[in-house]
Order: C-alpha cells, then sequence, then structure tokens
C-alpha cells in the first residue's frame, strides 16, 4: 500500500518575528531592555542572538551597509532573499578570519514578489529559507510546538 | 589654441572642456551604427556590421553584441578593443553581485558601474579615455525593460529610443519624428533607422 502526500504550497504574505529582552553574562543581568530585532528597511528585519558586542557589531554592520544600498541606488530595496544571502556572505568572510558569534532570523516582505519570508542564518554561515524557526533556548521549547505543522 | 591643453585627459581647457573626452566622443562617430528601441514587451537593437576586407575570416562572434548576463546585453560603438575591456568589467560586476546577493543586478546599476570605470580614465592617471559607445539593453524586475546609452566621458541615459555610431543625428531625427507615432510599427522603424 502506498501513501500519497499533497502538499498545496501558497505565497505567505506575513512574518512575525520575537525575541527576548535580556542582556546577561554569567551572574550579572545587564540589561533586561535590550532590542535584539535590528530593522533593515521598511519590509524587513533581522532578529540576532549571541554575545553582545557580536550582536551591535553585526547587526550595525549590515544595517548600515543595507541603508548606504537604498542611498545609493536611488531608494532601491534589497529583497528579504538578497539581503538574507548578503548577510551569510559577510558572515561566511569573516568565518575563517574573525567570525561573528551571531545566530539570526530573518523576516522580510519582497514588495516586487508580494510574498514575504523568512531565513534561519547561524553562526557557521548555514542559510535556510523556512516558514518557521528559531534560535537559542527559544528552539528547545518551539521546535517541539512546531513538529507536524 | 586648445592645442595647449588637449594632450592631457587629465587637464581642462580654458574654455572648461576635456579635449581628449570630446575625440574620443568623434571617433565613435566613424563607427558602425546601432540603434535601440524600448518597445512595452522587450528591447531590440540592431547593429550595422561593417565588412572591411573579403580576406577577413567569418566571424564566429559578433563584434558588435554581446551578451552581459542573463537578463542584459549590449551593442559597441568604437574601438572594439577598448570595448572588451568594458565589457569583462561589466560582466564581472554582474557575476560579483550575483555571488553576493544571490540576484540578478539590476539592469542601472550594471551601466553605471561601466560608466563610473569610464569616469576614471577621464580623471585620474593621464591614461586616454575608452573610445567606445554603448547601448545597453536588459530587464529587471524594478523597472521591466530598459535601453540605456553610455559614452567615452561615462555619462549615461536612459532612452526610449536611440542611436549611436556614424549618422547618429540623422538616426536620432528620424527616431523623435516617428516614435510612439504608430503603435505597431517598431520593425519599420528599424528597417528606416537602417537605411
Amino acid at each position: 500500500q502506498t501513501t500519497q502526500t499533497t502538499q498545496t504550497t501558497h505565497p505567505h504574505t506575513t512574518v512575525i518575528l520575537a525575541s527576548d529582552q535580556t542582556n546577561a553574562r554569567s551572574i550579572l543581568t545587564y540589561q533586561t531592555n535590550l532590542d535584539k530585532i535590528t530593522e533593515l528597511s521598511s519590509h524587513s528585519a533581522m532578529g540576532i542572538s549571541g554575545p553582545n558586542a557580536d550582536l551591535v557589531n553585526f547587526s550595525e554592520y549590515i544595517s548600515k551597509n543595507l541603508a548606504l544600498y537604498e542611498l545609493s541606488n536611488d531608494g532601491l530595496k534589497l529583497s528579504p532573499h538578497a539581503q538574507a544571502n548578503f548577510c551569510r556572505g559577510e558572515l561566511a568572510t569573516a568565518l575563517r578570519k574573525g567570525p561573528y558569534q551571531v545566530n539570526i532570523m530573518l523576516g522580510g516582505y519582497d514588495t516586487v514578489k508580494g510574498e514575504a519570508s523568512l531565513y534561519w542564518m547561524d553562526y557557521l554561515a548555514a542559510l535556510a529559507k523556512v516558514n518557521y524557526g528559531a534560535q537559542g533556548y527559544a528552539s528547545s521549547f518551539c521546535c517541539r510546538l512546531w513538529i507536524g505543522i | 589654441m586648445a592645442r595647449r591643453y588637449d594632450s592631457s585627459t587629465t587637464t581642462f581647457s580654458p574654455e572648461g572642456r576635456l579635449h581628449q573626452v570630446e575625440y574620443a566622443i568623434e571617433a565613435i562617430n566613424n563607427a558602425g551604427t546601432c540603434v535601440g528601441i524600448l518597445a512595452k514587451d522587450g528591447v531590440v537593437m540592431a547593429s550595422e556590421k561593417k565588412v572591411t576586407s573579403s580576406l577577413l575570416a567569418p566571424a564566429k562572434s559578433s563584434e558588435k553584441t554581446y551578451k552581459l548576463c542573463q537578463h542584459a546585453a549590449c551593442n559597441v560603438a568604437g574601438l572594439t578593443a577598448d570595448a572588451n575591456i568594458l565589457i569583462d568589467q561589466a560582466r564581472l560586476r554582474a557575476g560579483r553581485y550575483a555571488y553576493q546577493y544571490c540576484e540578478a543586478i539590476p539592469v542601472e546599476q550594471l551601466v553605471e558601474h561601466v560608466c563610473n570605470y569610464k569616469q576614471a580614465y577621464t580623471q585620474y592617471g593621464g591614461l586616454r579615455p575608452f573610445g567606445v559607445a554603448f547601448l545597453f539593453a536588459g530587464y529587471d524586475t524594478h523597472y521591466g525593460f530598459q535601453l540605456y546609452q553610455s559614452d567615452p566621458s561615462g555619462n549615461y541615459s536612459g532612452w526610449k529610443a536611440t542611436v549611436i555610431g556614424a549618422n547618429n543625428q540623422a538616426g536620432k531625427s528620424f527616431l523623435k519624428n516617428e516614435y510612439g507615432a504608430k503603435k505597431e510599427d517598431e520593425d519599420e522603424k528599424m528597417k528606416g533607422c537602417e537605411e
């Protein structure tokens, strides 16, 4: 007996990113209101986790480079797909020099294609387009909830 | 009088002109004509191939038309040797963009890159400018089908229809009158230009 699986794919129109706001190390909690989601453009954002130094440095580096792209190209926006690949490329280049110890969830809406997308990226510069995902301790809880979704 | 200021590319004349750049543009007026026309559903480019000698081996590829990437191509008027350098630059740029963003380079960015490269030869180094004019045609999701023209100065602009090379003035006047007059006549316009 054979089992058939049919899957219907339809373009998604929404992405949701959520993160905690803790900035802590060892026995000290420095901050409980750190915004770990960085706006990349009017239609995309990136949630980052990792040591505060890399988190802030990398998020600013990427977001400012993407802002420069828009300024240099008459307001043209990069799609989330392009942003994610750019981001991954930067992680990959730094990997064998001085790696960024950051894990990322990048989500955005492509205004040209009219669809939303979500990308999972880790500190080893792996990149995957996903419908749902989590980085950090959250993954231990969320992934179990998403099984069979 | 202009003689004192026309040998160096990096010097303005007292009238505020860059003579070497102007001479480079002149050189292209002897080159085979290229016509480009933007239509709703595409861009058409046509070029005149000049047969200089019957002894020449039959060309395996065009010395006028070049593919830059999957979604853009160009036609050349001027010094082919100079054009080859710039076409390499364009192809590299398109490839590097795709490597970085996993996406097709927007056509204007490709054109601007080639033009910035050309501009450097009008300002630094004491090297002569490139004796090439291009017609760039391409498609991207931002602006659809596009047609651009660039010259040795490094200036570029987007066109609905334009001509470069020999008789480009006559060609442009013809297009000015004919373009957009009737919707179906793209082929007619191309034939008219070639005449």
